[in-house]
């Protein structure tokens, strides 16, 4: 099992939970590749970051 | 070598798969093999975090730190002296408060190069190195 997911000592392995599951990974650019865009096609986060940093830019203009 | 500080709006990209994802990949993957270092503020981790949250829920977030977790960068505390170097860079610059963090990190590491979407930090690009993400 080891040799077939590329798992050596040393090797990180990503902890996660899936439903009532524990999923183990190793960390490799595989798992890099599968959380680039964990959220694709979801509401955006960076939008969500922006309008907070828009009322946060609005709230701070009058205090420093 | 070079240590990447990735800003929350990196990272979000990242996670989006928006404009700038792929380099972040690119980047992640090159820390992976020893070519370089990544540092995220605790602020702009809690950022991350929060965004996550807010938008997606508890479980998104908990997978999302997870993942981000094993790759192992180093998430830099919060400090006094920290807190009262990015007033600094605020009042100089006239940068967002939570921004000055990502700068006043990537100003205290040699090498460091600030990754970013956010192009609020335009007015530190002559003190920190800055890469800027694509637009959209």
């Amino acid at each position: 099992m080891r040799e077939s997911l590329g798992i050596a000592p040393g090797t990180r392995i990503s902890v996660t939970q899936e439903g009532t599951r524990i999923v183990l990974e190793p960390v490799s650019e595989e798992l890099v590749n599968k959380t680039r865009g964990l959220f694709k096609g979801k509401p955006s986060l960076t939008a969500e970051l922006k309008r907070q940093r828009v009322r946060q830019s609005k709230d701070n203009k009058d205090k420093w | 070598m070079v240590t990447y500080v990735l800003d929350s709006s990196a990272v979000l990209r990242y996670l989006d798969d928006e404009a700038g994802a792929a380099r972040v990949a690119e980047i992640i993957k090159a820390y992976l093999s020893g070519h370089c270092q990544i540092i995220i503020s605790a602020l702009h981790w809690g950022e991350i975090a929060g965004i996550v949250h807010k938008v997606h829920g508890r479980a998104a977030m908990d997978l999302a730190l997870s993942r981000l977790n094993a790759f192992g960068f180093e998430i830099v505390s919060v400090n006094g002296d920290r807190a009262v170097r990015s007033a600094l860079v605020k009042l100089k610059k006239s940068i967002p408060y939570d921004d000055c963090f990502a700068v006043e990190l990537a100003s205290d590491v040699p090498d460091a190069v600030l990754v970013t979407a956010d192009f609020d930090f335009k007015p530190a690009h002559r003190d920190v190195n800055i890469e800027f993400l694509p637009v959209k």
